[in-house]
């Protein structure tokens, strides 16, 4: 049971870890795509350090929402990485539910969208009121996706679903139907090309910066790091549940280690299908975002009735 | 059954108490003007009648405390009554919940005639020998006199006006204790006297819960007052609550026992819940009546400079609603949400399973429009700065309103990180009315919830700290928000309530007939509106038919003695007529 615990910090604190440098892989990625040097994978850990290195400017029409938000949202993305199965997923757990990871983020939207409003600027509500739009929609994706989820491996549990699924895939094709669709649910979440662009400050595209402008220093920090964690989160869920390769099962260090591997390897390979994704598409403007949330849903709704209604 | 009346009882007390402590900051506010005397003989009565039907053993002290509670009821929302709007809201909610006394005493009346008795145990024996088809009848009637009591869809028309115009305590009492006051008539009427699991039945509550959860929170989502907002919430809430007890009788109809009982806590657990975290709204968004008369979240903004009880408040409240762990809401959503899951699953096959996912994709639909109005109405109303000129002041609530806030939030935040006890609890002593069909240790799937929030609290002092550390370091600044390239900031250009929600006006522009104008002037107006369709198209009809048929009456209603002596003659002469044929 020690064990047990001890390896839910180590997969936690591995995406924490990690999750900067897979922020770092994802932009490597999308430069070498389009043919340029771009930035050092590491160039995320050294932003993070320089806004912890910055004053704080606050808006005087900010109230404790911006001075506790950032903490709270990067205390929900924390949390949440003890519950997902990175390197070893355990055989029989009930307690920890998929629920509780989607419902953590779900604060994590409700923090920042209130970050938006609070400092009264133009861009904050244009921002938050997006965001609220685009996670209104992605909402019966989810379930519709845990419902498959659930019916393939019978369990809410996600480091269940983890296990069963490295052990026998019942349908093939409805999972593959059903990752797609996931790929799409991670998109919309982490306000990814062709959701929006974490790139740019153009008001005509932003979402999640437009919400996060007036904030600064290690608030930001705060920030930055929490949606990297999210991010690594969303992938480790993708990698780790629709395609458990290589998870250990047991707790033998050549198994640890082994899985190891294989997560950063199908980290690297999704990182890099994810690059090829965001570089072939144009940011869609919002009022098309719910065509490409519908086409997931749809896919979603497939996977669930070839497979198992 | 005693367990139910119990669990009920908790409920309502519970909240009881936190609306008298409530109650006793508030009266201050309106002494001056209207009677407080009256106002703690009214609330008074009402929790009476309350606690009288929950422990009724007949029929009869059944209806009369339920009329009671509706006379009450009634009295406490027009209590405001110079306020003509408030009058002409509740009087729609009169004529609503006497329409439910009326099915009610119907009901009553058929079962007496049947079983010779108001005794609910004696008439529970004699109603198992009833035929079908006249138990539907009954069932039908007992349905829509509770739905109208619950304000399902379609008598939730009068909710937005009512609850924008009443004073904060009436919409506590009508929407933390009245309509789970009604849960358990429907319970207790329908579930266990008429024990009518049918699956025509199941399926129809379902439908309307549903369809009334998603109804309410698109209409609340375009509402532009607060208060509004609350009232389309308790609507929703309702609704999923009765969604679930018709899983719950679908899933008896079905042999699956121990998934029924499971679906029945959930119903049980979310009235629970519901209870709490709308209490401590109410009370939270109630209190911003000592700051600003303006409900209208159009102009209001930065109102968490004034009053941080309501700030705090709803802060937790809204938390609590959009389901956030570890918050009360969060327990409760997931347990109706994998119970419909779960029911897909055994009920794989049938045509109802498709109805059952088709309504698990719509609840998944409102959970989504419930975040996004309880951020636009929080963030618009306590964050930013006031749209258009307020005037606000800075009175304080008091200690009482305070204190009743601090109590339902601590309540709302320990029901949510002991929700598996909770859990554990309505099993244990639901046994009694299931019998042994539960499931076993089912309460552990919720202990990860107190681990996940304890993990939480700590990693948020952690950063915090690290925060202050940092702060104690690193130079502070306070500037204006940037203005856009414009020369000074000015609130104008913050997003408007209306405008936060027009994009969502795409998705469901004919559920709300949603319109905007743009006129140019002076300068350019927009101006937006989005309307309950019933309360604008669906209602007048039924007022315009009664009109029809009351002018009918009127017009053989002159005031002429010598036109009634002619009635009676014409009547004398019938009735003599029919005995002499017969």
């Amino acid at each position: 049971m020690m064990d047990k615990n001890i390896m839910m910090f180590v997969n936690g604190f591995l995406i924490i870890i990690l999750a900067p440098l897979f922020s770092g892989v994802l932009k490597k990625s999308k430069a070498f795509l389009r043919g340029y040097k771009g930035p050092s994978v590491f160039q995320v850990y050294y932003d993070i350090g320089k806004l912890f290195r910055k004053s704080f400017i606050k808006s005087k029409s900010s109230s404790a929402v911006t001075s506790f938000a950032p903490s709270a949202i990067l205390a929900f993305t924390v949390v949440t990485t003890f519950f997902i199965p990175v390197v070893y997923a355990y055989p029989k757990v009930q307690g920890f539910s998929v629920f509780l990871v989607f419902f953590s983020f779900t604060a994590v939207k409700f923090m920042t969208a209130l970050i938006g409003l609070d400092c009264a600027s133009t861009f904050g509500g244009m921002g938050s009121s997006r965001e609220m739009f685009i996670s209104m929609m992605s909402e019966p994706l989810f379930l519709v996706l845990i419902m498959f989820l659930f019916m393939e491996t019978g369990t809410f549990s996600v480091e269940n679903m983890s296990y069963i699924n490295s052990i026998v895939i019942n349908d093939f094709i409805g999972h593959i139907i059903a990752a797609s669709a996931f790929i799409i649910f991670l998109i919309v979440e982490n306000t990814r090309v062709p959701v929006d662009n974490p790139e740019t400050h153009l008001e005509l595209t932003m979402v999640h910066e437009a919400m996060v402008l007036d904030i600064s220093s290690c608030d930001l920090g705060f920030l930055e790091l929490a949606s990297s964690i999210k991010l690594a989160v969303f992938s480790t869920f993708f990698v780790n549940i629709f395609f458990p390769v290589g998870i250990a099962i047991s707790l033998n260090p050549i198994n640890i280690f082994a899985a190891l591997f294989f997560y950063f390897t199908k980290m690297i390979l999704f990182l890099f299908s994810l690059a090829v994704i965001e570089i072939s598409t144009a940011k869609f403007r919002l009022f098309k975002v719910q065509d490409i949330i519908m086409a997931g849903f749809s896919l979603a709704v497939i996977s669930l009735v070839i497979s198992y209604l | 059954m005693d367990f139910l009346s119990n669990f009920f009882l908790t409920i309502s007390l519970g909240v009881s108490v936190l609306l008298v402590l409530y109650s006793f900051g508030f009266t201050k506010f309106f002494r001056r003007e209207y009677s407080a005397a009256f106002y703690w003989l009214i609330l008074f009565v009402f929790i009476f009648s309350v606690v009288g039907i929950i422990r009724s053993a007949d029929m009869i002290s059944f209806l009369f405390l339920w009329e009671l509670m509706s006379l009450c009821g009634f009295l406490m929302l027009i209590f405001d009554y110079r306020n003509y709007e408030s009058v002409k809201s509740a009087v729609w909610y009169f004529v609503l919940s006497h329409i439910s006394v009326g099915l009610l005493i119907i009901i009553a009346q058929v079962i007496y005639n049947y079983t010779g008795t108001y005794d609910f145990s004696v008439m529970r024996e004699g109603l198992k020998a009833m035929d079908d088809q006249r138990k539907h009848w009954l069932g039908l009637a007992a349905f829509f006199a509770f739905a109208v009591k619950s304000d399902l869809f379609p008598f939730n028309g009068w909710i937005a006006k009512s609850y924008s115009n009443s004073p904060s305590p009436s919409l506590i009492a009508v929407s933390s204790i009245m309509v789970n006051i009604s849960v358990f008539g429907f319970i207790k009427i329908f579930m266990d006297l008429l024990n009518l699991y049918d699956p025509f039945f199941a399926i129809l509550i379902i439908l309307i819960g549903v369809f009334t959860a998603v109804y309410s929170s698109i209409n609340g989502l375009f509402k532009n007052n607060y208060n509004e907002f609350l009232g389309y919430s308790t609507v929703e809430n309702m609704g999923l609550v009765y969604a679930t007890l018709g899983i719950s009788m679908l899933l008896k109809t079905q042999n699956f026992n121990e998934l029924s009982s499971l679906a029945f806590v959930a119903a049980l657990f979310h009235t629970f819940n519901h209870s709490i975290f709308k209490t401590l709204l109410l009370m939270s968004y109630g209190s911003l009546k000592f700051t600003t008369d303006e409900k209208n979240t159009n102009r209001l903004g930065a109102l968490q400079k004034y009053n941080k009880t309501a700030f705090y408040g709803s802060f937790i409240g809204s938390l609590a609603m959009s389901g956030i762990p570890p918050f009360n809401g969060f327990a409760s959503e997931i347990l109706i949400i994998q119970t419909f899951v779960l029911s897909i699953q055994a009920l794989s096959g049938s045509f109802s399973s498709l109805i059952v996912f088709v309504c698990t994709v719509f609840i998944g639909l409102t959970c989504g429009l419930v975040l996004y109005a309880t951020v636009k109405n929080f963030g618009m109303t306590f964050l930013g700065q006031a749209k258009d000129t307020v005037p606000v002041s800075t009175r304080k609530p008091g200690f009482f309103i305070s204190f009743a806030v601090v109590l339902a939030s601590l309540l709302s935040l320990a029901a949510g990180f002991f929700s598996s006890y909770i859990i554990d609890v309505i099993l244990k002593i639901g046994s009694s009315v299931f019998g042994d069909t539960l499931p076993e240790n089912f309460s552990k799937n919720f202990d990860s919830i107190m681990i996940f929030g304890f993990f939480i609290l700590m990693f948020f002092i952690f950063f915090v700290f690290i925060r202050y550390l940092l702060g104690t370091f690193r130079k502070k600044e306070v500037s204006d928000t940037w203005a856009c390239g414009h020369r000074e900031f000015e609130p104008k250009f913050q997003y408007t309530s209306s405008g936060y929600a027009q994009p969502a006006s795409k998705l469901f522009k004919n559920a709300v007939s949603y319109s905007k104008k743009v006129q140019q002037k002076k300068g350019i107006s927009i101006s937006i509106s989005a309307n309950d369709l019933l309360q604008d198209y669906v209602y007048p009809f039924f007022i315009w038919t009664f009109g029809v048929v009351s002018r009918f009456f009127h017009k053989i209603q002159h005031g002429y003695i010598q036109l009634y002596v002619l009635y009676f003659a014409v009547t004398l002469a019938l009735t003599i007529f029919l005995v002499l044929k017969g």
